[in-house]
């Protein structure tokens, strides 16, 4: 069984070597990728059933095809990311090449969560396998059958020399810290991300942290409660609730208030049945220890409970609940929830929700529900925030194009398509000048005199070469 | 409260109000920032003066020329850097505002470094005013004429609580990194970056870190080796050597070592005199710390050309060194000095062999009149930037990104880069409340069915591009058939 340190000895060994740079080695691998996933979509949905009881239809849509469709587009974009990028000239340097040249990092570390154990994991990894770099990953623990899976399968797909799964707790994991990186992808919790920091400082290894935060739902203005309804109790309850852009809490008026609480109702008999824990498209909670953290926001709420509040302890199940009369210093204000606990703080005026949430860190996104566009721009315009959506949850992450990624307490950096690849990449900038010009060149050369100084500043202005 | 917690919490409280959202005061800001190089120039010019010995013209050329040029970029392009950025979309998405859109992140710390005092602590200033951003100015103290000329001047043209200008040494510094920023923007050593970057930890606060490395120059048997010379002995004693971006040693085959040597003697004459010290545009070493370090490091190295110091004036003269090897003590750490070491490879292999056994560098250098032999550099080393044929220039490109990898930084600004750098890029779907049909494909209760559709609704990516081009080439090839058929009959 090979140490951490070898198996790091033998990645760096072949990224010298220059295996990981020729665009056909890198579309090998994410093809193979694509047909690890293919090949044992079963498995993978029947290890996070086991990690997370998830069920079919959100490991599909949320783990596996969201990975697929990331490789797709990888494959698709590949050639064009890998282009150099040519860039404007001052008249100085009009005769020069000037571009920008993406190349990899070396070798990166990528570090899991137990939530969406493949695609937080397996997502980055294409980021960092389409810029050229090798890697190691280093599953969630916590999701125990999809952390096997993965351990199992990727060394059967992928090349061995230049991929490698790192497995372990928090001790494992802090010594994998110690070694150097050339980029370490960290999604988790702020308390550990400071730790990541930390180690990383010691090498002067960049980091890209996603993390989470209390995502904020406001509901303002005329609004369509029962669609309204449809799209938060989706949002809110996949996964059971333990999603980093979950909606964490709801600010509405009393009036809202009184018409999305049965609309809520409704939705969720409409989609989980009246008896919820025997519907099979409902999640539990990852673990007892998170099972017991959620019951003891829910025993210490000043709240009232209005739909569900059910529980059972050995099946880690806690039915979708709606907590209302809730206040901004209660017990299910005072950490992100993540569980199927939805808050709802009845704050009359939208001035003062917008208010509220500037008062708390900055989340990972940041919801809005209305019919009026000028609440949508109100909101947008005066939050901080990873993302914003309106009008729904979570899907604004399902697109490669849009940037995904934390800011303030939330994290920073950011991934998904092509930003995947930015994120992993160092843009190199490259000048090559020709001989030529050398009487140019001697305007800038001692000793120095008022005339030569006013020729530089022409021919140095970017506005010069408009001339030409 | 400490003095720097009072500047951090006014600069806050001030971004609080909203006041540098609007482009306009942002525009505002700048062009004061501007009239502040241009109206000061010669209290500028004589900070520099007393700090580094730099004339005024080469304090122009190589400080405040940079700075107006990204003022004005900036000023120019604002409008266009701030607006929403939109991207594409899936089937789904179609009737949705998708789109980027670049925020302020808050309050940002600048911490300057002494060598270009100015060049590096407003040219990052210029992006986070860009930005939106608060800024805290923290300039170095070691160049104590500058800082002091910053402290006292900065504040008649820009806005004091937005962009207070903090002074001071070690502890005050170590007082400023334990506040909360949005950002921290180092310049540098390799050394600070790590305790930067570790007390930015506590916050999670992002970092961009612009430090330094020894920047390698290998010239090719096969090219203008006159040429070559005058740019890198321009390059390399600008500033008397404290340039991050110097030449900070050659590679050569031992071939041409003594013709590259004379070559750079006779530059050292024709651009600083037979007796640099006297010359008005040769500089002097910040101050004897750094002098006596740099004196240090020619032990075990033979002097071919100047070599000669004075301590009371922080004075060395352009000095080339040969008999260096890698574990000579000039090698051993960043020159940031007049020293430059003739190192001798047989070939491009050696030299970069010579590279990659070190530490990443902000710049590589490699002069050559064979493309194929610099696309292999290009291919077989890492540095922050990559010139062909010249020293520092790359620089003033402000459409290239500047900044270094591994140990020579992390981030990167200039131009439209300083704007993205201290902003935060915000994903934004506007949807509606409609089309509610369309979603409930992916409510539960779910079923086979409704898995197929979904899978194929929701994720897939459509080229609308492409999309678009087959419609279009639809659209024309009926409108051909049409004309044929009535005209052309």
């Amino acid at each position: 069984m090979e140490s951490q340190s070898q198996v790091l000895e033998g990645l760096r060994t072949a990224f010298e070597s220059g295996v990981t740079i020729p665009e056909k080695f890198r579309r090998t691998q994410l093809t193979n990728l694509m047909s690890m996933i293919k090949d044992n979509e079963e498995q993978i949905v029947n290890a996070l059933h086991k990690d997370l009881t998830k069920p079919k239809f959100e490991a599909i849509l949320s783990e596996v095809d969201i990975v697929m469709n990331e490789l797709h587009y990888a494959l698709s974009n590949l050639t064009s990311w890998m282009q150099p990028e040519y860039v404007s000239k001052n008249l100085a340097t009009k005769l020069d090449d000037c571009f920008v040249r993406r190349e990899p990092l070396g070798v990166v570390l990528i570090i899991g969560p137990w939530n969406y154990p493949m695609q937080l994991l397996i997502l980055p990894m294409i980021g960092a396998i389409a810029a050229g770099n090798c890697v190691v990953i280093k599953p969630s623990e916590v999701s125990a059958a999809t952390d096997n899976l993965i351990t199992e399968l990727m060394p059967k797909y992928l090349s061995k020399d230049c991929y490698a799964v790192v497995r372990g707790g928090p001790k494992e994991t802090q010594a994998l810290l110690k070694n150097r990186f050339d980029h370490i992808f960290y999604t988790g919790s702020q308390a550990v991300a400071r730790v990541v920091l930390q180690a990383a400082a010691v090498h002067l290894t960049p980091v890209t942290l996603e993390l989470g935060g209390k995502c904020p739902c406001l509901i303002y203005g005329r609004v369509n409660a029962t669609a309204a309804a449809h799209r938060l109790v989706w949002a809110k309850f996949f996964n059971a609730g333990q999603s980093c852009v979950a909606p964490d809490y709801v600010l509405c008026s009393k009036a809202t208030r009184d018409a999305l609480v049965p609309a809520l109702r409704q939705v969720l008999e409409d989609f989980y049945g009246s008896d919820i824990q025997k519907s099979p498209d409902m999640s539990r909670i990852v673990t007892a220890k998170h099972w017991t953290r959620l019951m003891g926001l829910l025993n210490r709420t000043k709240g009232k409970v209005v739909v569900g509040g059910e529980h059972d302890e050995k099946d880690r199940y806690i039915a979708p609940t709606v907590v209302v009369d809730v206040a901004e210093d209660d017990a299910l204000m005072e950490e992100e929830i993540f569980g199927p606990i939805l808050p709802i703080l009845t704050i009359e005026s939208l001035e003062e929700s917008i208010k509220l949430t500037k008062r708390k860190e900055k989340p990972l996104a940041f919801y809005v529900f209305s019919d009026e566009s000028s609440v949508v721009k109100k909101v947008l315009e005066n939050s901080s925030s990873g993302g914003f959506c309106s009008n729904d949850g979570i899907v604004h992450m399902a697109l490669p194009g849009l940037p995904f990624g934390g800011v303030g307490n939330s994290g920073f950096g950011h991934y998904h398509g092509h930003w995947g690849f930015e994120a992993f990449s160092h843009r190199r900038a490259v000048m090559l000048r020709g001989w030529a010009l050398e009487k140019l060149n001697a305007l800038r050369y001692p000793p120095y005199s008022d005339e030569k100084l006013s020729w530089l500043r022409w021919t140095t202005s970017p506005k010069s070469c408009s001339i030409m | 409260m400490s003095r720097q917690q009072l500047a951090v919490q006014r600069a806050r409280k001030s971004f609080q109000t909203g006041k540098t959202k609007p482009l306009e005061s942002r525009i505002h800001q700048l062009r004061n920032l501007l009239r502040f190089v241009t109206e000061r120039r010669k209290d500028i010019a004589e900070a520099v003066k007393k700090d580094l010995s730099k004339s005024e013209h080469g304090t122009e050329l190589f400080e405040t020329l940079g700075v107006e040029g990204e003022i004005k970029l900036a000023i120019e392009k604002l409008a266009e850097w701030a607006a929403p950025r939109p991207v594409e979309k899936s089937l789904l998405t179609i009737s949705d505002e998708v789109f980027v859109h670049p925020e302020p992140l808050g309050v940002v710390l600048i911490i300057g470094a002494w060598n270009y005092p100015w060049a590096v602590t407003l040219q990052p200033l210029v992006g986070a005013i860009a930005a939106g951003n608060a800024a805290v100015i923290k300039p170095s103290e070691v160049c104590c004429h500058s800082a002091k000329v910053m402290e006292e001047l900065l504040p008649q043209y820009l806005d004091k609580d937005l962009y207070p200008v903090v002074t001071g040494g070690v502890p005050e510094t170590q007082e400023l990194l334990r506040q909360r920023f949005d950002h921290i923007f180092y310049t540098g050593s390799s050394a600070v970056g790590k305790l930067v970057m570790e007390a930015a930890a506590r916050n999670l606060t992002p970092v961009t870190l612009e430090l330094g490395g020894k920047s390698p120059c290998y010239i090719d048997k096969n090219c203008d080796i006159t040429v070559a010379c005058r740019r890198i002995t321009w390059g390399k004693f600008v500033n008397c050597g404290q340039t991050c971006i110097a030449p900070d040693y050659v590679l050569c085959d031992p071939s041409i070592q003594n013709r590259v040597q004379e070559e750079i003697k006779n530059c050292i004459k024709e651009f600083y005199t037979d007796d640099p010290k006297t010359f008005e545009d040769y500089g002097r070493i910040i101050n004897k710390r750094h002098f006596k370090r740099i004196m240090a490091l020619m032990e075990g190295s033979t002097v071919v050309v100047g070599g000669d110091s004075d301590e009371s004036q922080c004075y060395i003269a352009p000095t080339v060194l040969k008999n260096v090897t890698g574990e000579s003590k000039v090698m051993k750490e960043e020159i940031f000095g007049p020293l430059l070491p003739i190192i001798t490879v047989s070939g491009v292999d050696e030299a970069i062999q010579f590279i990659n056994e070190r530490e990443k560098p902000l710049v590589i250098y490699v002069f050559s009149n064979d493309n194929k032999l610099i696309k292999r550099v290009i291919a077989e080393t890492s540095s922050g930037a990559l010139l062909a044929n010249d020293c520092l220039v790359h620089f003033t490109v402000s459409s290239l990104p500047f900044g270094g990898v591994g140990n020579s930084g992390m981030g990167c600004y200039h131009g439209r880069y300083g704007f993205d750098q201290l902003s935060h890029m915000r994903s934004c779907l506007i949807k509606q409340l409609k089309m509610e049909g369309v979603n409930s494909m992916r409510y539960p209760p779910h079923t086979a069915k409704k898995l197929g559709w979904a899978r194929f609704f929701l994720l897939k990516q459509i080229n609308l591009g492409r999309l678009r081009r087959m419609m279009l080439l639809a659209m024309f090839v009926g409108v051909a058939s049409f004309v044929v058929q009535r005209f052309l009959r």
